[in-house]
């Protein structure tokens, strides 16, 4: 699945790998971030790990003139174009209870922002009845726990449209395929207390989206997260209710 | 914004353990920052070294330089790669084998970083003709304690360069470096094995040595004594046209701790056995190999250090220099062999001369490497090893080393003093330290 990918949020740590995953396969790259100086110095990196060409764009997806702008360089971009999104934000559950803006801001990075630009982007994978679309979900979005169910919503919205979305382009012969990492090794958990299982690493999710982008589906990782939340999902009410996580 | 997390830092050997605050910054302004609010602080790569080499001292903290790793620029006429100092051997060699672009030093893993090698100066099977890491270094730079990021080179305040080549982390946080690399025919690997019946058989192997194998190691069985010592499966290599796949991705995890009494004498006796047995009736035997099963071959196995248990491992390793060569050698596996504190693998290979930078562990002679169970006793005839070493003129490398003394250091590495001076001029308020560096008197106990 060469050609050309678009990286969307492509500061964090598991939109970084999953570029260099492409890059070593030889891909074209736009990286789109609202930071692009930033998203400049993955550049050079990335020319060298094996990248047929990188171009950075200023990237908000709330933003409509961003958005018909990236269209626009999808479509002279060499076909076929795919999208890698992972754009999020995990705030304070608490601080967004106490603060509307911060909780619509989380909503509309973790969940608008891919919708949104899904919804400009499908004329092109329509037409072009190739490529692929990664979304990075979460195992919080199975189902809303004490401890994060804001972000969990969220993830779940981003879950029922990724579903929608598959079917609709199935036509189209494009695969969607929405993962749920679970606890990952990047910045957003480090220093944190973390449970205790072993951690997802990027470089490892980079590659089996790679291999499983062509497939589309729903993708844990590490796997283990499959059966953890398989079980969370069927716990009776009464005991989910009063556990603490 | 410096995010501190706790965490706890383990040598590979997992003998001794360091609870610490740990930032893992992404930027050098991050590193720098981080380098600036801490009175004392120690670089952490990917934990490779065996010992306290990367371990922080009760007061100081760490600075993980894993996700430094961007590579930076890359000249395909002269092969000059520079990358940041977290980039990992594994990613080079993916990277640029394949492009036909080798590491002319090759350490027995490549979930090493750039710096952790830098810092450690580590060799290969071929330091005879390549020299360690340190001769293909044109320059590295490093956040020093002042807070600015010098370039040192063989032109560039040549003696901070040589103290920072194989100075444990003691000069400051390496950043960046510049490494030559070296072209290769391809990404396979030819070897040649063939069995040795005794240490005699071993030692005429190792000067027999044709043109072009570069690389030259020896497995030894270290449990075999009398008219068997030295029993062992001699490998020469070179490498190879062809292009196998550059895979270092590591196969499986290796799942838990075993318990302790899973390696005993017996256990370990019937894996050099079936080892031994395993190198065909053909003798010798020539295969082409792809480049990580013969350079990484535990790398195969992630978290192989659990097969030790909790209680964790020591590795000795050793250069006996060629003149006391044919008499300590012998000596020094009989001790072993009699102390039957079953070491699983143990390496015999050879070195050439002694590197540029201060703390050389190179010398022309025989470097032993073996592993020990961390059993009651085994620090106190680590020392006995140590000692040994020390009185036959050779010296045990710091990167693997928990046991020496100050002492011992002072009488192995004769540029000691130099390395001391250096030091001193870069950070007279010793905010880099380790506890390596305390155990060995580097630095003031604090």
């Amino acid at each position: 699945m060469t050609g050309t990918w678009i990286i969307l949020g492509a500061g964090s740590a598991l939109a970084k790998a999953f570029a260099r995953e492409a890059a070593k396969h030889g891909a074209h790259l736009i990286l789109a971030g609202r930071n692009p100086q930033e998203l400049a110095t993955q550049e050079q990196d990335l020319r060298l790990r094996g990248a047929a060409s990188v171009t950075c764009a200023l990237f908000d997806a709330m933003n409509e003139q961003h958005r018909g702008a990236l269209v626009a360089m999808a479509a002279q971009a060499k076909a076929p174009v795919s999208l890698y999104w992972a754009i999020g934000t995990m705030p304070e559950e608490a601080a967004m209870r106490a603060d509307a803006v911060l909780c619509t801001q989380m909503v509309n990075s973790n969940f608008t922002s891919a919708m949104l630009t899904c919804n400009a982007l499908l004329p092109l994978f329509e037409q072009q009845k190739a490529g692929a679309i990664v979304l990075l979900g979460s195992v919080a979005g199975d189902r809303g726990r004490k401890k994060n169910y804001q972000y969990g919503a969220s993830k779940a919205g981003l879950a029922a449209y990724a579903q929608g979305l598959a079917a609709h382009l199935s036509a189209f012969q494009v695969p969607v395929l929405l993962v749920k990492p679970g606890v990952m090794d990047t910045p957003m958990t480090w220093g944190k207390k973390n449970p205790p299982l072993p951690l997802g690493v990027p470089e490892g999710l980079a590659k089996v989206c790679w291999q499983r982008a062509a497939r589309g589906g729903t993708l844990y990782y590490p796997w283990f997260w499959w059966p953890i939340m398989l079980a969370i999902l069927h716990l009776p009410r009464k005991i989910f209710n009063k556990l603490n996580f | 914004m410096i995010l501190w997390g706790q965490t706890t830092l383990t040598g590979w050997g997992r003998t001794s353990r360091a609870a610490t605050s740990a930032a893992r910054p992404h930027t050098l302004s991050a590193v720098q920052e981080a380098v600036q609010n801490s009175p004392a602080i120690l670089a952490h790569g990917l934990g490779r070294s065996y010992g306290d080499a990367a371990l922080p001292t009760e007061a100081a903290r760490a600075i993980l330089t894993d996700q430094l790793d961007q590579l930076v620029s890359f000249d395909p006429q002269s092969g000059v790669l520079v990358a940041q100092a977290g980039v990992s051997f594994k990613t080079i060699l993916e990277t640029f084998l394949p492009r036909g672009w080798l590491i002319p030093v090759a350490p027995g893993t490549s979930f090493v970083t750039l710096g952790g090698a830098i810092a450690n100066n580590v060799h290969g099977k071929n330091h005879p003709v390549a020299g360690a890491l340190s001769r293909h270094i044109l320059w590295v730079e490093v956040l020093t304690a002042d807070g600015r990021v010098c370039r040192f080179s063989r032109t560039e305040n040549a003696p901070a360069f040589f103290a920072t080549l194989g100075g444990i982390g003691l000069t400051g946080i390496i950043v960046q470096a510049a490494l030559q690399l070296t072209p290769a025919a391809g990404s396979c690997v030819a070897v040649t094995q063939h069995r040795c019946k005794n240490l005699e058989d071993l030692l005429a192997a190792f000067t027999s040595k044709p043109e072009r194998d570069d690389y030259a190691v020896a497995w030894l069985d270290a449990l075999s004594g009398g008219a068997a010592l030295g029993r062992s499966i001699f490998e020469r290599a070179h490498i190879a046209p062809g292009n196998a796949p550059v895979r270092l991705d590591g196969g499986p995890v290796f799942p838990l701790d075993l318990p302790s009494f899973a390696l005993n004498p017996l256990s370990i006796r019937l894996f050099n056995k079936v080892r031994y047995a395993w190198v065909g009736r053909a003798n010798p035997t020539l295969s082409i190999v792809p480049h990580a099963q013969f350079f990484y071959p535990l790398d195969r196995i992630q978290h192989w250090n659990r097969m030790y248990g909790k209680r964790g491992f020591h590795q000795f390793q050793c250069v006996i220099p060629d003149a006391a060569a044919p008499q300590a050698l012998p000596k020094l596996l009989e001790m072993i062999s009699q102390s039957a504190r079953a070491s699983f693998l143990a390496v015999l290979k050879r070195l050439g001369q002694e590197d540029e930078n201060y703390l050389s562990y190179a010398m022309p002679g025989y470097v032993l490497a073996l592993d020990f169970p961390n059993s009651p006793g085994t620090p106190e005839f680590l020392s006995t090893l140590n000692k040994f070493t020390r009185d036959v003129g050779g010296r045990v490398y710091l990167a693997k080393d928990s046991t020496l003394t100050a002492d011992d250091l002072a009488a192995m590495y004769p540029r000691l003093p130099d390395f001391k001076r250096v030091l001193a001029e870069l950070d007279p308020q010793e905010k880099f330290t380790s506890r390596m560096a305390q155990r060995l008197g580097l630095r003031r106990t604090a």
